[in-house]
């Protein structure tokens, strides 16, 4: 559902993404995990049409770029930034405008309900706390009931009630057939329901590792400091070399 | 080395250190200190010994309308959050360490000469203007700008002072308040009864500013007062009012320091805003960095239109909660009134004056609109629209905006100049036009340079492509007014400006079409 092929992507000297490939299938969890400054956010922002980059994606096989990916694709930005001057339900009625939904307001309450958010519908964007807004984020993201979800580190600032509900809606996401990347640092919030990782360093993925491929009740905790860990340990080799 | 002086020191070091790294910091501030120097030279090449100058008076006038609304801000700041005088690096590592709290308000205050020098750093600019209509020297624009520095210090102050003593006290705000009106009210009333059934307007206005009232009025009266004095070489009157500011300002920093050394949770709040709206920039939230912190009532509710038309449904829901007379806005009315006043004394050749001054400061203004606004959101690049309907429905407000203040600024100013109403509609039009073409230069830049670029350059390249674009248009309207002389020639000119504005915000539209899906979404680059 979500491909991206050789990825490159240059901020003037800067190679912040360097051939990097991903895969997300229909109803698998990717998670893309990696130490500050490694890229994580540039591909995710490059897969969501938010940057320009040299290589290829596609959502559900379309140009990322175009209405139809577009249509498919939703995001959870790591910073939420709502509309000031919109309560939180004008916030869920602009996107169904905006895309056209048909009968949405059920769909609507429901995760108004899910996310505490109810008795905050005529509460305005600026009045929201960093927690609230990063709920109506999702809300907004996942409105349009697209096939493919990008979260960049949905679980900060989210209250522990939060926490379990967006669990437990990527959960039901992922019964149904959705495809999600979700990059964070949080490794044990998503331990328990990974299919494949993508460890990234420096710009490239360092390693891409599918659940069963974890060998000896090894934890993803464990594996992504093994590599990191022995990266920047061979890094420091080099050096004294 | 005392920890402080070494923070001031390795903090200048640092920051010139950086600048060859910063190209467009080191271009922004060759071009400062070569326009001073160049200002400097040019307002000595052109002061003029002798008559003819307009009475120093007016520029007194000038000058205390402009601390007056410095004075207006500290205030409403005073009673909100405060004013920023430290930054949340302070807060972090000066504020928790073994210091003493009085040299750090000092250390404190320091900063803020900076900060008032910068703000009032425009002064040099007009030295030109200064040395041709009142025959000021350079060290007559210093002067200016030296006392202009004292009285926003001394703001600043006040503003902390006011902050500390009102917060959470909704009595002793209401009690600032009444005596910010309590301290202006002398000249008002003053100014009411001269004005009132005056034949001669000028006359009665230049009686009000030569009068005590006037120069007795708390800071603003003081420091133009004191300006004015010191340019005429008064020596006695300059002593006294200059004086009486940095009494002012002495006075209060030392009743902080005795009085409140516990002052930390007063700045707290204001270093706090202000880091949270850099940091709202930098994370590309400008809606939340611009939004006001007023509370605002939510009573109608609702978005129309579909499709990319949402846009600018709910831009009106926007525009309409920001303020209830929608397009309305206070600057559009304080416009109209500063152009009514501007035709009112001038007459002939206000018209003209006005259509150029606005479009200088369109040129600034049109990325305040919300269109523009919406490209530093994920929203607008991940809607499934095809990318040209969602720039022109998103833009549909500023262009109903540039539109009204049209109609009404330059009908006020066709009603107060008397000056032909065909010169006034076509005068609208170029205006409106123009704003166009400044939204199409803004998306022409985006799609161009695909965002990747430091906002300091991209401000530059604009600025300079909006000349290079308007140049053969100016310069057709003057050949063509040139060409049919009076009475109608301004009138064809301005005509011919409004219809080149329109076909030239017509090509950067076309040439900028997806400009959306071309381009990485802006962040705030500081460089």
């Amino acid at each position: 559902m979500i491909h991206a092929e050789n990825v490159t992507k240059r901020y003037g000297k800067l190679l912040a993404n360097d051939g990097v490939n991903i895969r997300v299938a229909e109803g698998e969890t990717a998670v893309l995990l990696g130490p500050n400054g490694a890229g994580k956010s540039t591909i995710i922002k490059s897969i969501c049409g938010l940057l320009r980059f040299d290589g290829l994606i596609t959502i559900g096989g379309h140009g990322n770029r175009s209405p139809e990916a577009k249509r498919l694709l939703g995001y959870v930005p790591e910073f939420p930034s709502p509309y000031p001057m919109l309560t939180v339900a004008e916030h869920l009625e602009f996107i169904a405008k905006a895309y056209r939904l048909a009968a949405w307001n059920a769909h609507a309450e429901e995760l108004l309900n899910r996310f505490e958010l109810s008795d905050k519908r005529n509460k305005l964007g600026k009045e929201l706390s960093k927690g609230m807004q990063q709920k109506l984020s999702v809300c907004c993201a996942l409105l349009p009931e697209p096939k493919a979800v990008v979260f960049d580190e949905p679980l900060v600032g989210l209250d522990p009630h939060g926490i379990r509900e967006l669990k437990a809606v990527m959960a039901d996401l992922k019964k149904s057939g959705c495809a999600m990347l979700v990059s964070t640092h949080m490794i044990e919030s998503v331990e328990e329901n990974w299919d494949i990782t993508y460890i990234m360093i420096g710009g490239r993925v360092a390693r891409s590792c599918r659940r069963a491929e974890l060998e000896g009740g090894e934890s993803l905790e464990e594996m992504y400091f093994s590599i990191t860990e022995g990266s920047a340990d061979a890094e420091r080799g080099k050096e004294t070399l | 080395m005392n920890s402080l002086l070494y923070l001031v020191v390795m903090s200048v070091k640092n920051a010139l250190l950086e600048l060859p790294r910063k190209p467009a910091k080191l271009i922004l501030y060759i071009i400062v200190i070569a326009g001073i120097v160049g200002l400097a030279l040019m307002s000595t090449g052109t002061r003029v010994s002798g008559t003819g100058f307009s009475d120093v008076a007016w520029l007194q006038g000038i000058f205390f309308i402009l601390i007056f609304m410095f004075a207006v801000i500290s205030v409403q700041k005073g009673l909100s959050n405060g004013d920023a005088i430290f930054s949340m690096d302070d807060v972090n590592l000066l504020f928790v360490s073994p210091v003493d709290s009085r040299p750090i308000l000092l250390y404190g205050i320091v900063r803020m000469t900076r900060t008032a020098l910068w703000t009032g750093f425009f002064i040099l600019f007009q030295s030109n203007t200064l040395a041709r209509v009142y025959g000021l020297g350079f060290g007559g624009v210093l002067l200016l700008l030296c006392c202009a520095v004292f009285a926003l210090i001394l703001l600043f102050v006040l503003s902390l002072i006011i902050y500390s003593a009102t917060n959470g006290r909704p009595a002793r705000k209401r009690a600032v308040k009444a005596i910010f009106v309590a301290l202006f009210l002398p000249l008002v009333i003053y100014g009411l009864t001269r004005l009132a059934g005056a034949l001669d307007m000028q006359g009665a206005l230049l009686d009000i500013i030569r009068s005590p009232f006037f120069a007795w009025t708390p800071v603003a009266g003081w420091s133009s007062a004191g300006a004015i004095a010191l340019l005429g070489g008064d020596a006695g009157s300059a002593f006294l009012f200059l004086g009486l500011t940095v009494l002012a300002i002495t006075s209060l920093i030392a009743y902080i320091a005795l009085s409140n050394p516990d002052y930390y949770e007063d700045v707290l709040v204001a270093a706090e805003t202000s880091f949270e709206k850099k940091r709202d920039l930098a994370e590309g939230r400008i809606g939340a960095a611009t939004s006001s912190s007023r509370k605002i009532k939510v009573t109608g509710t609702g978005i129309g239109g579909v499709g990319a038309r949402a846009f600018f449904f709910k831009h009106l829901r926007e525009v309409f909660r920001v303020n209830r007379f929608g397009f309305l806005s206070l600057r559009c009315i304080l416009t109209v009134i500063g152009a009514a006043i501007i035709a009112a004394f001038m007459k002939d050749g206000s018209l003209l004056l006005i259509l150029q001054i606005l479009m200088w400061l369109q040129i600034f203004m049109i990325g305040t609109g919300q269109g523009m606004k919406e490209l530093y959101s994920h929203y607008i690049y991940m809607i499934p629209e095809a990318s040209f309907p969602k720039i022109v429905w998103s833009n549909l407000e500023i262009a109903f905006t540039a539109l009204i203040e049209s109609v009404l600024i330059f009908g006020a100013v066709c009603a107060f100049s008397g000056e032909s109403p065909l010169l006034a509609a076509v005068s609208g039009a170029a205006y409106t036009m123009f704003s166009l073409l400044l939204i199409g230069v803004n998306y022409l830049s985006l799609r161009w340079t695909g965002a990747d670029i430091g906002a300091g350059l991209l401000v530059f390249l604009y600025v300079i492509a909006v000349i290079l674009i308007m140049l053969p248009g100016i310069v057709l309207a003057i050949f063509a007014s040139a060409l049919i002389g009076a009475p109608y020639g301004d009138s064809a000119g301005v005509a011919l400006l409004a219809a080149y504005g329109c076909v030239a915000a017509l090509v950067c539209f076309a040439l900028s079409k997806g400009a959306l899906d071309a381009c990485d979404m802006p962040v705030i680059k500081k460089t």
